[in-house]
This record gives structure tokens, C-alpha cells and sequence, in this order.
């Protein structure tokens, strides 16, 4: 029998999630800040060059803490150019005409091999997410992986398992989680100010719908056959495979949970950390149109309801309505609460403060040095990514949907359980 | 092949549910055939809808207590049959019987397994893996052990592990001695997911003679099932892990056991935890430490982890802080205490250190960053200890400040009374009432600055009563106060009536508070000392301050009157401004009217322009003519030109365009600065 002493792996998760207060140990403990040296710094894998990783290539070439020693790609045009950024970038600043101390990627399984690798970031589409976090976690390495963590269910448990295993630091990109307006909303929530919260509202707009491209060519130098991996097979078009936050491949059920997926696991995410279910998650899915249901909506255990794209948000992406005011928040550091001095209010030492980062790329790196949980774990992008799967299953389905999140099972609905995993193409079936 | 109608297709979706019980099974293969013939067209494009319209059949199929989900598969099971279904239509069957089939479905995935194309056996591969029926597995079995083709056979292995498929294991315990490598490591990886005994043991006994890449699979297989039989069959998990943790394997592997030990026998992870942290690997050491996060009261945090900080390797001490912090044990914080006064540690551990105690919390702690958020030498540490102290849990941290304000070094004192403040400790209100009335200037002056953020409406009247005696430091307070008071009427209340016996000097200094207090009773009382031959002036510099929307028709009314003096009327007008540009409670028309009425105001022409940007932020259609009726203005022209083109670059929607055109023509066309008209010009070429 377990011992009410002791905490499981994913005990301590959930855990790390709820601390009641920040505890900061910064980087600068090992001193590894400023003028670090070459063999103290974190080696770095990129991962998928399109939209997302600009920021985190710029970002990880200006820590003088971090070494870009990878960068992978299935398109060779990409996977050049972000070299070659490497290069310069390293080359000024060392004040050397050239650096040749990173090599380029065709395939992530060969970079993540490296005994001389520390962690990557992975900013692939959703659909390569869980295969490369959890081959580089095998591979004993710390992973950032862009939001939403999975394509499916099984593949967050499949991934908390393995970072468990391995003691591995993964960070979710749900950035918002590191601004401290969402964090203020959250500890307003979190303390009661505004009430029992009743109804929430999340502006996550919509994608054009879903649709099949004509074939096209498959371009020069572009391993579309990679680029699909598990996901089953359809004939080339650049829209399929484009990144763009108007559509390109988040648009398509194959590769994501659409906006579910996309603005979902921003700010369910968000919702999740306010009503402290980050180790749990809402028991019911009810798609927009069912019997009428005229926005998609999730539901707590207490009745908590979720709202997606109501309009009246205040102006705000996320809205919270308690018994006794209001709170919304957006990024730029936006937030507006009912009453308004409540944005203001400090949090009392015997009040919940939640985990405070100001910087979430900065908190993986934290993380990857004093092996604290980061602010947004494996655990809770997983519990998170399970809100848009849940949501876009019951989309697909027509239906709504019961889960249970102690379980993490779909109940009451066998051929609904089904979708909780998609079966992998060959050759890429490993997970 | 034409294009099926979309709408035919959805019709059909949508009445077919409806009339299947009264109809039967035609209709259901009418509207099926339809969507079929849709999806076999060679249009790609076309073949959506149709995809989507079986989809739904399938999900309303599916759906719990269905009556026509064995037709419905029927149906599938005969149209993939067919000789000629498109391969297109065969492919998406395939992909609903991943979604839809059971034991019905297997011998027709099975036979699809032998189609030529390559995607048809890898969906039916697919479907079979997702197919809830042991028939299912017996298939996959039966297909594994024939299948010639590598590539598909190691898939098939695949979903046999995803499956957990025990009768399995026999198979595919034969390929784990194979000589082909990706097959060995798939192989190897299945029987990890199965994690029967015979699984297990096929691995443990390889694990002895694998060397390499082998070793390395066999290793993450034992782990993965040990993982898996942790919950139900503990000794079985331990007895794995056991060996991995004290055979030959490598750091990462042990760690990894280790980490796994923990979880399985939690009862005893201190003594594993101990053993682990004498281990001369650096990795295990620091799994070690990480573990003891899996521990709510382990006794070797306060026993080992805490004494031995100060002599572990700098990450692990880095490691071992942020576990310490994490424990929320607070019979940890004598040893950190002790640690922070008499260890080595450079600053930033310091730092750290302090982060930790203020985690914890405990009087012990308390005490100890008191004395050094006081009188610490170095910054960051005072800084990093102030801020422990304020954010510290647990109400014997306040009752021990509280304390420490009444005796011992002032400047511990300072702090305490300053930390209470911090800390939102409003207990501590009545002690520093005392300490106002009793204690020496300093203590006195912290006492009021504390005071300012904890008072609450309740005590107003008490904190105003102390400007009687002209002190800069109530007055200080009574600000504050009034900014963080939720009760703001009451507060006016506690003002206003303790005004009255103030001098004058005070008296305007108050007016201040009113502003922060806001409300109609606090502008009425500002607003009536307009005439006043004492507080007139103040009161006047008072309202232009007004953030309320109250205030607007008021300044408004004022600037336009001849007699206001040139400086109260500029005050004026540009506290209309910042109501007109905040906009809060304003509908737009009014802003706009009230930006024309200060323009018109205005007698300097300074004042006129402080408007022209604000009639740029509004955007509307009539701002933006008010602009370009100021183009040929010779006062007011170049900055209206700048306004308009800020106007046009701010204009959004797809209505917008025209109206933005017109303005930016404008501007070309009127205004003399070369560099506006060249931005206008580019904004216009890029419209």
C-alpha cells in the first residue's frame, strides 16, 4: 500500500504546480550567469525552423548560458538558413570571421542521439510534438516542447511517463502562464476575491474549415514524407503543410486540434491554473450546436462552465465571472476586475501565490540547472492538451463527451474512447 | 467523374438519423453510396465534404446505445469489398473501422493486409490496432509471424506491444534474437508495453548478454515495465528495478531505477534515497536528490539533505535548495538558518538560500531574515530577505515582527514595523497606532507608512485626526491609504469631516487624497471650494487632476468662461484632455464633443493642439473630418496633418479603406512637410 508519507512522481507534478509561494533558485547559483564558460553552458537542439522557432532561436543565441550545437529540419532551405544565423551569430560574437561548431539535421532522431546534447526545443507541428519530445527524453535530454503539448491523450500520458522515468525538465510553450497579468487573474481567482467562479468565458476565434488541397508538386529539397510521420497520408499542397496562424496546417484535423489546439491551449490552460485543476480537468465536453448549445462548452465537477468565443469578455481573451465580481485578462498585460481595486490588491503571505516566472524560456533553463519543475510541467500541458483533444473529439463526434480525469478516460462512450490516440503511420509508429 | 452535390451529401447526413428506424437499411446505403461516389471523384478538393458526411455517419454510428452501428459497419464491409470501390472511398472505410469496427470488421482488415498498395495495408494495419476484439489481436499475431516485409512487420510488432498483447510475447521473443536491428529494438519495445511476466522475463534474461544499442532498448523496455506494473504489482516493479539499479548499467539507467524504486516502495525510499547519495555517479547523487521531492516528511531532509548543503558539489547544492524550498518542511530552516550566517556561500546562493526560508516560513526563519533584511551588508541579500519576509507563511511570522517592534536595535525594529506593512498584517494595526502616538520620530514615521497601506476605511478617521498636529508623515499615510481603501465613500466621510479644523496647508494637501478617493461627494466638495478666498486655487489646480467623468462638462464650462485665468484654463483643458483620451465611461460621441468644445475653449494655441492627437486616437469617421477641415489651418495646420495621417494609419476594418484614402489624399494635398507627405504618400501606394 502507498504511504501517506510519500508522494508518486506524478504526485510531486502536481505538486510542483501548486506550491503556495515562488521559491526562486536562479540560474546564477551556479554561476552560470554572465561570463559563462563554454563547458558550463546548456547545449541546445532546435527543433522545426518555421513561425515559432525564430523566437527561440533569437532567444537561445543571445544566453550566453546556451550553445547551439543542432538545428533540424525536413526542409532544407530552413534547416540552412537557420544554420547559417547560428553561425554568424556565433562567429560576432565570439569575434571570429567563422564557427563551424554546429551542424545541421535532416533527421531529429541522429541529433538527439548526442552524448554532447543537454536539451532541444521542439517547434515542429503538433503532430511530431510527443515522437521527438519523447526520443530526446530517452535520450536523457530536457525538452521545451510548443503548445499544445500532444496530438492525442496517449500521447501526454505516454510523455509525462517517460519525463518521470528519465527525471527529465520539459516546459510547455503556454507562455502566458509567465506573464504577470494572467498570473494576477489567476491568484484573484485562486483566493476568492471575485467569489465562487461560476462562468468563464475564452475567446479562441476560428480557423477557415478544414478542407483537402489539390496536389501539387512536392517541393525540391522538402521531405513530405517526414513531414506527415505518423499522420496518414494526403497528397501534397503548400497549405497543408505551411505554418501560418490564419490557417496553413493548423487548420487541418490531421495535425492538431485546430483552435482548440492553438488559442485553446493558451488559455484553457490559463483557466485550468485559476480554478487549480491542473492536476485534474473539467468532466464534460459539449460541442457548439448540440441541442441547440450555442457556444462549445467544458464543465467542472462543481459546474463550472467554459465558454468558448462568448462575446460579452469585456474586450478581454478570458473573462471570469464570480459571485462577487469579475476579472479579464488579455495579453500585453491587459487585466480589468470588478471590483477595480482587486487588480491592485497584494497577496497576503497566507494567501495562495502561485508560481511566479518572469521569463518562460528563462524558467526551462532554471529548471534544467536546479531540476525544478518548470512552471508549466509535463503534467499540466498534458492535462491542458486533454481540454482541446476532449473538445475537438466531441466537435468531430457531434456529442458531447464524459471524462474523467482521475482515470483519463473517455466514460460511457467505447467508440468515443477510441480517439483518445490515433494509430501511427509506418515508418514512424515509435512513440 | 462529376462533383456529388455538397448539399445533396449533407442533406442526406442530416435526415438519414432521423428516418433510419422507419426505412431500414436502403436509405442508410443510398445516403452512404452517395458519399462514396463524392469521395471517389478525382477532384481532391471535392472529396472533402463527402469525407465529412461519412465521418458523421459514422460518429452518429457510434454513438452510445446506437441501433444502426452493425448496419452501418455492414455496409462499410461490403462497399470495401467491392471489386469497384475507389480506392479513395477503400482508404476512408478503412479509416471509419478504425474509428467503428470490431470482431465484425477483422477478417475483411485481415484480407486488406494483402492489397498491393502500400497505404490501403497501412490503414487496415491501423484499424486493426485500434480494434477493440481479441479477434483483432489473433489477426495482428497471425499477420506479424507471416509477413516477409520488414518494414511491415516491424509495424505490426508495434501495434501488438500498443495492444499489450500477452500471446504475443512468444513471437516476438524470437525476434529479439533476430539480426535485424530495427525489428530487435521494435521487438524489444513491445514487450516493455506488454509487461506480462513472460514479458518481462524475456527481457531480464536478454538484459544480461545485450551490449550497446541493445542494451540500451532492453534497459527503457525493463523500465517501461516496471512503470507499467507499479500500480498493481509493486514487488514485481521493485524486483525489476533492483536489478537495474545494482547491475552493470549505465548512470542514467540507475537514476532512472532508482526514481522508479522510489515510487514503488515509497515505505523505503529514505533508506534508498541515503544509500544513493553516498553513490560515487554524479547523475545517481543527483536523482537522489531530486527523489526526496517525492517525500512530504522525509527525515532525510532535515538528517542529511540540509546538514550536508554546504559540502555538496554546487549543482547539486543548487538541487538540493530548490527540494528543500519545495518541502515545505519548516524543521529544515534551523539547519538553512544556520547555513546563511555561518557558510561560504557567494551571493547569489545566498539569494537562493533566503528564497528558500521565505518558502518555508517558521518563527526560526522570520528571525533570522529580520536581522538580515536590517542589517545585512550586502544589497541583493537585504533585498532578497525584505522580500522573504513579506511573503513568508504563517501567523507566527506576524506575531514574531509584531514583537520585534517593541525592543532591541532600531533598525531591526524599522524593518519589522515596514515588514508588517508589507505583509498586509493588519493585527499589527492597533501596536502601530501606539507606536505613532509613543515612539521616537523614526519608529513614528514607519509606523504612519505601514499604517498607509493597512488602514482601512474603519480606521480613516483615526489616521486623519493625526494632521491636526501638521505631521508630513500622516499626511503621507492618509494618501495612501486612500488609494488602497475599498470603501471609498466612507473614506470621503472620514476626510471631509476631519478637514475642517485643519489650517489651510492641510486643508489643500487633502484635496489630494479627495482625487485619489474620487466619487461625486469628493469632486462636489472640491468643486464647491472653487469660489472659495482661501482654498479657491488649490481647489481649482485640484480639479484639473479629476480623473472622473464627472469632471468633464465642469472643465469644459470653466475654460470657456472669460474670466477663468489663462493658466487655470490650459490646467483645465488638459484635464479634459486625459478624460477624452482614457475614454473610460465616455461614449465615443461625447469624447468627440468634448475634444471640439476644449478646442473651441482653447485660447492659446498651444491648448488647441493638445487635442489634435487625441482626435487622431478616436478614429472615427467624424474625427477624422474635424482633421481634415484643420489642414488649411495656418495656427493649427502641420500638426493637423500629422494627426490625420496618424488618424488613417490607426483606421482598421474592411470598411475603413475608402475613408482612410480620403483622409491621406488630404493630407498630400494640403500639407507642407515633405516628410508627412511622403509617409502618406506610402501609405496610400500601399492601400
Amino acid at each position: 500500500m502507498k504511504s501517506p508519507q510519500s508522494l508518486s512522481r506524478r504526485d510531486l507534478l502536481k505538486k510542483a504546480s501548486l506550491l503556495a509561494a515562488p521559491m526562486v533558485v536562479p540560474a546564477s547559483v551556479l554561476g552560470r550567469d554572465g561570463a559563462t564558460a563554454p563547458s558550463n553552458r546548456i547545449t541546445m537542439g532546435l527543433i522545426g525552423h518555421g513561425l515559432i522557432m525564430g523566437g527561440h532561436r533569437g532567444y537561445h543565441l543571445q544566453r550566453k548560458d546556451v550553445q547551439v550545437i543542432g538545428v533540424c529540419d525536413v526542409y532544407s532551405d530552413r534547416r540552412d538558413k537557420a544554420l547559417k544565423q547560428v553561425e554568424k551569430t556565433y562567429a560576432d560574437r565570439d569575434g571570429k570571421g567563422k564557427y563551424t561548431g554546429c551542424e545541421s539535421y535532416h533527421e531529429f532522431e541522429k541529433l538527439v542521439e548526442r552524448k554532447d546534447l543537454d536539451a532541444v526545443v521542439v517547434g515542429t507541428p503538433d503532430h511530431w510534438h510527443a515522437p521527438i519530445s519523447v526520443a530526446a527524453m530517452r535520450n536523457g535530454k530536457d525538452v521545451y516542447v510548443e503548445k499544445p503539448m500532444t496530438l492525442t491523450i496517449h500521447e501526454g500520458k505516454v510523455m509525462r511517463d517517460v519525463s518521470e522515468r528519465y527525471g527529465r525538465i520539459l516546459q510547455v510553450g503556454s507562455q502566458q502562464r509567465s506573464e504577470r497579468a494572467f498570473r494576477k487573474a489567476c491568484e484573484i481567482v485562486r483566493n476568492g476575491w471575485i467569489g465562487k467562479v461560476h462562468t468563464i468565458y475564452a475567446g479562441l476565434g476560428g480557423f477557415p474549415a478544414p478542407h483537402n488541397p489539390a496536389a501539387q508538386p512536392i517541393p525540391k529539397g522538402f521531405d513530405y514524407d517526414r513531414w506527415l510521420g505518423p499522420t496518414p497520408w494526403f497528397p501534397y499542397n503548400e497549405e497543408r503543410v505551411k505554418g501560418n496562424y490564419g490557417g496553413g496546417w493548423r487548420r487541418f484535423w490531421e495535425y492538431g486540434s485546430r483552435k482548440n489546439g492553438d488559442w485553446g491551449a493558451h488559455h484553457f490552460d490559463i483557466i485550468q491554473w485559476a480554478l487549480g485543476k491542473d492536476d485534474s480537468g473539467p468532466v464534460e465536453f459539449i460541442p457548439k450546436g448540440f441541442e441547440g448549445n450555442e457556444y462549445q462548452t467544458h464543465v467542472y465537477a462543481d459546474g463550472t462552465k467554459v465558454l468558448r468565443d462568448h462575446p460579452d469578455r469585456n474586450g478581454h481573451m478570458i473573462h471570469f465571472i464570480g459571485e462577487n465580481g469579475t476579472v479579464s485578462v488579455s495579453r500585453g498585460g491587459r487585466i480589468d476586475a470588478t471590483p477595480a481595486e482587486l487588480v491592485r490588491q497584494p497577496v497576503g503571505p497566507n494567501e495562495i501565490r502561485l508560481y511566479e516566472s518572469k521569463d518562460h524560456r528563462g524558467n526551462w533553463l532554471d529548471g534544467i540547472r536546479t531540476r525544478k519543475p518548470t512552471i508549466c510541467n509535463v503534467e499540466i500541458g498534458h492535462r491542458t492538451s486533454c481540454i482541446c483533444h476532449c473538445s475537438g473529439i466531441a466537435e468531430r463526434l457531434g456529442r458531447p463527451i464524459k471524462w474523467d480525469p482521475v482515470k483519463e478516460q473517455i466514460v460511457g462512450d467505447a467508440d468515443a474512447a477510441r480517439w483518445m490516440d490515433r494509430p501511427r503511420r509506418a515508418p514512424y509508429t515509435t512513440l | 467523374m462529376k462533383r456529388i452535390s455538397l448539399t445533396l451529401c449533407l442533406t442526406f447526413t442530416s435526415v438519414w438519423f432521423a428516418v433510419a428506424d422507419h426505412h431500414g437499411g436502403d436509405s442508410l446505403a443510398k445516403k452512404l453510396d452517395a458519399l462514396l461516389a463524392g469521395i471517389s471523384q478525382d477532384d481532391e478538393v471535392a472529396r472533402y465534404e463527402p469525407r465529412m458526411g461519412v465521418r458523421d455517419l459514422t460518429a452518429a454510428a457510434s454513438a452510445p446505445g446506437s441501433k444502426s452501428r452493425e448496419a452501418y459497419v455492414k455496409l462499410l464491409l461490403e462497399r470495401l469489398a467491392k471489386d469497384d470501390t475507389h480506392q479513395a472511398a477503400r482508404a476512408w472505410i478503412l479509416r471509419q473501422l478504425e474509428n467503428v469496427g470490431r470482431a465484425e470488421s477483422v477478417p475483411a482488415l485481415k484480407k486488406t493486409m494483402g492489397s498491393p498498395f502500400h497505404h490501403l495495408r497501412e490503414l487496415a494495419r491501423r484499424a486493426l490496432e485500434q480494434n477493440p476484439s481479441g479477434e483483432a489481436g489473433a489477426a495482428l499475431r497471425a499477420l506479424a509471424a507471416a509477413e516477409k516485409d520488414r518494414g511491415t512487420k516491424r509495424a505490426l510488432v508495434h501495434s501488438l506491444g500498443e495492444r499489450g498483447d500477452a500471446k504475443a510475447v512468444g513471437m516476438i521473443a524470437e525476434m529479439v534474437g533476430g539480426n535485424d536491428s530495427a525489428l530487435r529494438h521494435t521487438a524489444i519495445g513491445a514487450l516493455g508495453k506488454i509487461a506480462s511476466e513472460e514479458a518481462t522475463k524475456v527481457l531480464s534474461e536478454g538484459f544480461g548478454e545485450a551490449k550497446g544499442a541493445d542494451a540500451d532498448a532492453m534497459a527503457d523496455a525493463l523500465l517501461e515495465s516496471a512503470s507499467r506494473l507499479t500500480a498493481h504489482h509493486a514487488d514485481k516493479a521493485k524486483a525489476i528495478l533492483e536489478g537495474l539499479y545494482h547491475g552493470k548499467t549505465s548512470a542514467a539507467v540507475k537514476a532512472a531505477a532508482l526514481r522508479g524504486l522510489v515510487e514503488a516502495d515509497p515505505d523505503e525510499a529514505d533508506d534508498v534515497i541515503l544509500l544513493a547519495l553516498q553513490s560515487d555517479k554524479g547523475q545517481v547523487r543527483q536523482a537522489a536528490i531530486n527523489a526526496c521531492r517525492h517525500l512530504t516528511a522525509p527525515s532525510v531532509l532535515p538528517n542529511v539533505l540540509a546538514v550536508k548543503l554546504p559540502d555538496l558539489p554546487a549543482d547539486e547544492r543548487a538541487i538540493a535548495l530548490a527540494v528543500l524550498g519545495e518541502s515545505g518542511d519548516s524543521t529544515v530552516a534551523a539547519q538553512l538558518t544556520d547555513s546563511l550566517s555561518n557558510g561560504k556561500h557567494p551571493v547569489g546562493e545566498k539569494v537562493s538560500l533566503i528564497g528558500v526560508l521565505g518558502t518555508l516560513g517558521g518563527v526560526d526563519a522570520a528571525t533570522g531574515l529580520l536581522e538580515l533584511a536590517s542589517l545585512g551588508s550586502d544589497d541583493d541579500v537585504k533585498k532578497a530577505a525584505q522580500s522573504a519576509l513579506a511573503s513568508m507563511p504563517g501567523a507566527a511570522v506576524d506575531a514574531s515582527l509584531l514583537a520585534a517592534t517593541e525592543t532591541g536595535d532600531v533598525d531591526v525594529r524599522l524593518q519589522a514595523i515596514a515588514s508588517l506593512g508589507d505583509r498586509g498584517s493588519r493585527d499589527a494595526i492597533p501596536a502601530l497606532f501606539a507606536h505613532v502616538d509613543r515612539g521616537p520620530k523614526a519608529i513614528r514615521e514607519a509606523s504612519f507608512a505601514s499604517l498607509g497601506v493597512l488602514v482601512s476605511s474603519e480606521e480613516m478617521a483615526r489616521l486623519v485626526g493625526y494632521l491636526k498636529g501638521g505631521d508630513k508623515e500622516a499626511l503621507k499615510a492618509v494618501v495612501q491609504a486612500c488609494r488602497q481603501v475599498q470603501d471609498k465613500d466612507k473614506a470621503v466621510d472620514a476626510i471631509l469631516s476631519g478637514m475642517d479644523p485643519l489650517k489651510p496647508e492641510l486643508k489643500e494637501s487633502l484635496l489630494s487624497a479627495l482625487v485619489v478617493l474620487g466619487g461625486e461627494k469628493s469632486f462636489a466638495k472640491v468643486n464647491g471650494l472653487l469660489g472659495d478666498a482661501e482654498l479657491g486655487k488649490a481647489a481649482m489646480r485640484t480639479l484639473s487632476r479629476w480623473n472622473g467623468v464627472e469632471a468633464g462638462p465642469v472643465f469644459l464650462a470653466l475654460a470657456a468662461k472669460d474670466e477663468t485665468n489663462a493658466t487655470d484654463r490650459t490646467l483645465l483643458l488638459r484635464g479634459l484632455g486625459r478624460l477624452v483620451d482614457q475614454g473610460d465611461g465616455v461614449d465615443s460621441g461625447k469624447r468627440l464633443e468634448w475634444a471640439l468644445g476644449g478646442m473651441k475653449a482653447a485660447q492659446r494655441t498651444a491648448d488647441k493642439k493638445l487635442f489634435l492627437p487625441i482626435l487622431a486616437k478616436l478614429g472615427s469617421r467624424e474625427s477624422a473630418e474635424t482633421l481634415v477641415g484643420l489642414l488649411g489651418d495656418e495656427e493649427l495646420g502641420a500638426d493637423a496633418a500629422q494627426a490625420a495621417l496618424n488618424a488613417a494609419k490607426r483606421m482598421k476594418g474592411r470598411r475603413s479603406g475608402r475613408a482612410k484614402q480620403r483622409l491621406l489624399k488630404a493630407v498630400i494635398r494640403s500639407s507642407s512637410d515633405k516628410s508627412v507627405v511622403e509617409e502618406a504618400q506610402k501609405a496610400l501606394d500601399n492601400l
